[in-house]
């Protein structure tokens, strides 16, 4: 593989049939252990609340979006591990940003979850994910 | 569409050592905007404490 065109063609190859509209949706990054809940199809820049939470602010807003449109859960399998989670199934994202404002006294955290975070998952309808299935090793 | 002000697109590349039979180097597990250090021009924000070392800045 040479040039982007070919790039292009392998891509477009890898995902045919599997391209639709974009739909709000939680992501486990297991390569990375990191839930990403994006719930518009729009640039964003990471502004991170805190070792665990990260937020996902939309680069161009119009006035009728939101300012947030997502967020990130970083070693959000380790943390669900340290907290007995049951990890066969798939992982209620209330029950874990519940878990994780139960982990930390700071009011930042709970401005964010109670005002940003939660909202989207209720309002967006966000399914549990999962976080079964082996962890990457790494190269 | 210009970029947004005052943030960096940081790419995470993680390295194959040694590179696989291709002659592939290191994968993108990542890439992202996020915000612009407030001291070093061009960095994402704390950068300092995102790497172990300053290798190149503009």
């Amino acid at each position: 593989m040479n040039t982007p065109e070919e790039l292009g063609a392998l891509v477009r190859a890898t995902f045919v049939g599997e391209t639709g509209e974009f739909r709000p949706c939680a992501v486990f990054d297991r390569a990375l252990d990191c839930i990403r809940v994006i719930t518009a199809d729009t640039s964003v820049t990471e502004i991170r609340v805190n070792d665990l939470l990260t937020v996902l602010e939309d680069n161009y807003p119009n006035s009728n979006s939101r300012k947030y449109v997502g967020f990130t859960i970083k070693g959000a399998r380790h943390f669900c591990q340290q907290r007995s989670f049951n990890l066969t199934i798939p992982i209620k994202l209330t029950e874990l940003l519940d878990a994780i404002l139960a982990s930390t006294p700071d009011p930042f955290v709970r401005v964010v979850i109670d005002g940003i975070a939660r909202p989207l998952v209720e309002e967006k309808k966000i399914e549990p994910v999962s976080l079964s299935g082996p962890v990457p090793r790494a190269a | 569409m210009s970029p947004p002000p005052a943030r960096v697109f940081v790419v995470l590349v993680i390295e194959l050592e040694p590179p696989d039979e291709h002659g592939i180097a290191g994968t993108i597990e990542h890439w992202n905007w996020v915000e612009e250090d407030s001291e070093l021009r061009q960095a994402p924000i704390n950068w300092n404490e995102r790497y172990n070392q300053l290798i190149w800045s503009r």
